[in-house]
């Protein structure tokens, strides 16, 4: 084979190496899990990466007002931003509180951030985050929609953050605010940056291949190289760790349960318990 | 992250270890990886809608 012909088929696997998709008519058999809507899980993507960033205050602000607009018009949720001070600017957090009968001085939270991380604006003047963190605003947004849709037991709050790239200082002043409501935290899941399975050679082949100055595609080797290289061991994917569940050791069987639950999806789900996390 | 400051039993879920266009200006849609995407947006969802009907 010639250069051209290798570059061709390098290219395949690239593009190729992900896993099966999930419209395979078996996996809707077999699976429990809900129909969830694409168009409006990648329309969020698609708003969120239009910001350009989500760092600045004004950015953030607008940001917060879509978050806010896009869950008022779900019939069922409240709605409110959470304030905080940050200095002389005042940012905001987003929740969507569902009542529920089952232990009402509870809460079940989701969260997710979403601002993105100023590095990409300070090096390329952009900092798109839709890896980090869209897609967990994507997942949240129609989490809201489905259980605005059905019985709820448990009380629920979806909370969307501001400044976590900068300090955790939304969730910092939600936790705050958390603890002088009294509530019982009956368990917190925060999704960040959920959209990405394919290994660095995959991608590097990308970025070789006209999608990446040379420049990048040295940052990106450099990239690969610091990261845990179990995933190239293994071929092109560590097919147990695509996406983490991480925690800390004293809510292990918390973790071990949402993994098990997750496992199930097929995903290829990985347990990272320590001390370290965070 | 903040919630285990205070003793909060909460997890995180991701796979940001996978992507090195992490905090870069090429974290950008083209990039991502869909189909897993959309795999996981599904099981979160269906994650999401169990626990809060338990």
């Amino acid at each position: 084979m010639n250069i051209g012909t290798w570059v061709l088929v390098l290219l395949w696997i690239g593009c190729h190496a992900g896993p099966a998709v999930a419209s395979d008519p078996r996996e809707r058999r077999e699976r429990p899990f809900p129909a969830i809507s694409e168009e409006s899980v990648l329309q969020t993507l698609m708003d969120m990466e239009a910001w350009g960033n989500r760092v600045t205050w004004e950015k953030q602000n607008a940001v917060a007002d879509y978050l806010h607009r896009r869950l008022r018009r779900v019939p069922g949720l409240e709605v409110r931003f959470h304030h905080y001070q940050d200095g002389d600017l005042t940012y905001r957090n987003v929740v969507a509180r569902i009542p529920g009968k089952k232990d009402p001085g509870s809460v079940l939270i989701f969260c997710a951030h979403y601002d993105s991380h100023p590095d990409g604006l300070t090096a390329g003047g952009r900092a798109p985050g839709v890896d980090d963190n869209a897609t967990g605003v994507a997942v949240l947004l129609e989490g809201a929609r489905m259980l605005a849709a059905q019985p709820v037991n448990r009380p629920v709050e979806l909370v969307f953050f501001s400044n976590e790239e900068q300090g955790h200082k939304g969730s910092k002043a939600y936790v705050k605010d958390l603890a002088a409501r009294g509530r019982r935290v009956q368990g917190v899941i925060n999704i960040d940056a959920v959209g990405y399975a394919q290994p660095p050679l995959a991608a590097l082949w990308r970025d070789a291949l006209g999608w990446g100055s040379l420049e990048k595609w040295q940052h990106l080797a450099r990239q690969a190289l610091k990261k845990p290289v179990n995933y190239v061991k293994a071929g092109f994917r560590n097919p147990d760790g695509m996406l983490v569940v991480g925690g800390r050791p004293a809510h292990a069987a918390f973790a071990e349960g949402i993994h098990a639950r997750l496992k199930k999806a097929d995903i290829g789900v990985a347990k990272d318990i320590g001390p370290q996390c965070g | 992250m903040s919630f285990w400051e205070k003793g909060y039993p909460a997890l995180f879920i991701t796979s940001f270890h996978k992507n090195p266009r992490m905090h870069t200006a090429s974290d950008t849609l083209d990039r991502l990886d869909r189909a897993f995407f959309l795999r996981v947006a599904r099981a979160l969802v269906g994650l999401m809608t169990d626990l809060a009907r338990e």
